[in-house]
C-alpha cells in the first residue's frame, strides 16, 4: 500500500479519532467519537481492496453500535462522579509493554502488499481459483463464508442468536422479557415531547421502504458483489430502528409484531440447518449444496443461506434495539391491580 | 526508518489503536470499559485486512484473470464484526443491570456494594 495523500488522511483521522475515544472523560462524547472512527476505518478499509468488511463496519460499528451505545447511556449516566482523572499507571505500564511488544514483532512482518506474504498463500490461491464461479458466485469471499466455511458461518449465526437470548435474559431477570421488549405495554415515553415532527415523519415515510430494499439487494446481490447476508440484515434491522426514531419507540413496538419477530428470528437459522442437514441426507458435507440432487443447487442454496442469515440477523438487530432503549412506566400493572389482577 | 514507515503505517496505526484500546480497558466506567473492547477489537481486524492487501490487487470479485488481495482474511473478520456486536450488546444489557441495580456504572463503588 503506497503513501497517498488519501491513505495519509485516513490514517491520521483514524488516529485522532481514537485517541479522542480513548481520553474523553464523557461517553456519549467518546461514544460518537468511535462512531467517527468506524467510520473512517470503514473508508480505509475499501482503500485496502475489502469492500464486504468495509460495509460491515460502516453498518455496524458506525451506525447500529453508536444506536445500542445511546440507548444504554440514555438510561445510564454520561459522566460517573468519583472517577480519577489522573493518568492510570497500570494501564500505561500495559499498554507500553504491548506497544514494544508489538513493534518488535512489526519489524518482522512482510511489507503490506507483497505478493510473497504468507497470507497470499496456497490457500489464497486456492480460493481465488476455484471460486464458484461456474455457479454465479463471483464474489469469492461470499463463497468462502457460505461454502468452503459454511459450518463455521452457521456457528457464527449460533452466537448471533445465543447473544439475543442472553441479552433478554439479563433483562429478564429484571422483568423484562420478549413480550415487554416487543409489545407495547408501557405508557407512551414519547408523548412529553408532543407529536413526532412532521420532516422527520415524512422522510422516514419515504426513504424506509428503500432502506429495506436495498438491505436484501445488498443480501442477494452479495454473490456477484461486495454485499451478504451479514451486511443487509442489519440494514433491514436499520430500517426498523429509523422508524422508532421518527414515530416513537413505543409506537415502533405497537407496530412490530412479536410473533413475526421471532419467527423471523428462528426461521431464518433453521432454514440454514435443515438445508446444511439436507445436504448431509443426500451424502454431501454441512451445507455441499451440490450433493442436492436440484438443479442450480448451489445458486439456490447459497441464496437461501443469503436470506437465512438476513432474517436471523435482522431480528436480533431489532431485538438488541428494543431491549436497551427506554422501557418508560409500567402502567399496565398499575391497571392490572386496579381491575384485581387477573391480566396475567 | 522512513522506508519502514511507508511500507508498514498501516500496522503501525492498528498497533496504537490495540494499544489505546488495551487502556481503555483499564477504565473504571463500566461503558468506557466497553468502548476499550471494541477500539481493540477493531484494531486487530485492521492488522487482519491490511495482511490481505496485495499491491495492485483488486477486490475478490472474481471478473477476469487478474491480481486480486487475499479474501480469507475479509472472511474471517466479515464474522468477527458481526460477533463483536453480539458481544458489545450483551455486555451493554449486563451493564444496564448493573446500573438499574446498584445505581452507577463505576466498577469500583459496584465492587464496594457487593463486599458490603
Amino acid at each position: 500500500m503506497s503513501v497517498t495523500p488519501l491513505a495519509v488522511a485516513l490514517v491520521m483521522s483514524i488516529l485522532v479519532a481514537a485517541v479522542l475515544t480513548a481520553m474523553l472523560r464523557d461517553v456519549l462524547a467518546a461514544t460518537i467519537a468511535f462512531s467517527a472512527y468506524s467510520l473512517v476505518l470503514s473508508l480505509l478499509w475499501v482503500l485496502l481492496r475489502a469492500p464486504d468488511v468495509a460495509l460491515t463496519e460502516a453498518a455496524v460499528g458506525a451506525g447500529l453500535l453508536t444506536v445500542l451505545f445511546v440507548a444504554t447511556i440514555s438510561q445510564t449516566t454520561r459522566r460517573e462522579t468519583g472517577l480519577a482523572v489522573a493518568v492510570r499507571w497500570p494501564a500505561l505500564f500495559v499498554m507500553t509493554a504491548f506497544g514494544a511488544l508489538f513493534a518488535r514483532t512489526l519489524v518482522t512482518l512482510p511489507p503490506v502488499g507483497a505478493a510473497d506474504s504468507p497470507v497470499q498463500g496456497h490457500l489464497a490461491e486456492f480460493y481465488l481459483g476455484t471460486g464458484l464461479t461456474e455457479a454465479g458466485i463471483t464474489n469469492v469471499v461470499i463463497a468462502v463464508l457460505v461454502f468452503y466455511r459454511g459450518f463455521e458461518m452457521f456457528g457464527e449465526v449460533v452466537v448471533v442468536l445465543a447473544a439475543g437470548i442472553g441479552a433478554l435474559l439479563v433483562l429478564g431477570r429484571q422483568g423484562i422479557g420478549i413480550e415487554q421488549v416487543l409489545t407495547r405495554r408501557f405508557e407512551r415515553i414519547d408523548e412529553s415531547t408532543g407529536d413526532p415532527s412532521i420532516v422527520a415523519t415524512t422522510a422516514i415515510r419515504a426513504v424506509t421502504p428503500f432502506v429495506a430494499l436495498f438491505g436484501l439487494y445488498i443480501t442477494f446481490y452479495g454473490t456477484k458483489a461486495a454485499g451478504g447476508g451479514f451486511q443487509g440484515g442489519v440494514i433491514i434491522g436499520a430500517a426498523v430502528i429509523l422508524l422508532a426514531f421518527g414515530f416513537g419507540i413505543e409506537r415502533a413496538r405497537d407496530w412490530l409484531n412479536r410473533s413475526a419477530v421471532t419467527a423471523i428470528t428462528i426461521g431464518g437459522i433453521t432454514a440454514i440447518a435443515l438445508l446444511g442437514l439436507g445436504s448431509q441426507v443426500f451424502g454431501g458435507q454441512f451445507l455441499e449444496y451440490e450433493a442436492i440432487p436440484l438443479p442450480s443447487a448451489t445458486f439456490y442454496g447459497v441464496k437461501l443461506v443469503e436470506l437465512g442469515i438476513c432474517a436471523t440477523v435482522a431480528g436480533i438487530a431489532i431485538l438488541f434495539f428494543f431491549a436497551l432503549v427506554p422501557q418508560g412506566k409500567d402502567t399496565t400493572a398499575k391497571a392490572t391491580t386496579e381491575d384485581g389482577g387477573e391480566c396475567q | 526508518m522512513t522506508g519502514f514507515l511507508t511500507t508498514h503505517y498501516a500496522y503501525i496505526t492498528a498497533a496504537i489503536v490495540v494499544s489505546l484500546g488495551l487502556y481503555t480497558l483499564f477504565d473504571r466506567n463500566l461503558i468506557k470499559k466497553v468502548i476499550g473492547l471494541k477500539l481493540l477489537q477493531t484494531g486487530i481486524f485492521l492488522i487482519f485486512i491490511t495482511a490481505g492487501y496485495r499491491t495492485g490487487g483488486a477486490p475478490p470479485v472474481i471478473t477476469s484473470d487478474g491480481v486480486y488481495v487475499s479474501p480469507l482474511p475479509h472472511v474471517l473478520i466479515l464474522t468477527a464484526i458481526v460477533v463483536g456486536i453480539s458481544m458489545a450488546a450483551l455486555a451493554l444489557a449486563l451493564v444496564l443491570v448493573l446500573y438499574n441495580t446498584y445505581g452507577t456504572v463505576n466498577e469500583e463503588k459496584i465492587r464496594e456494594a457487593i463486599n458490603e
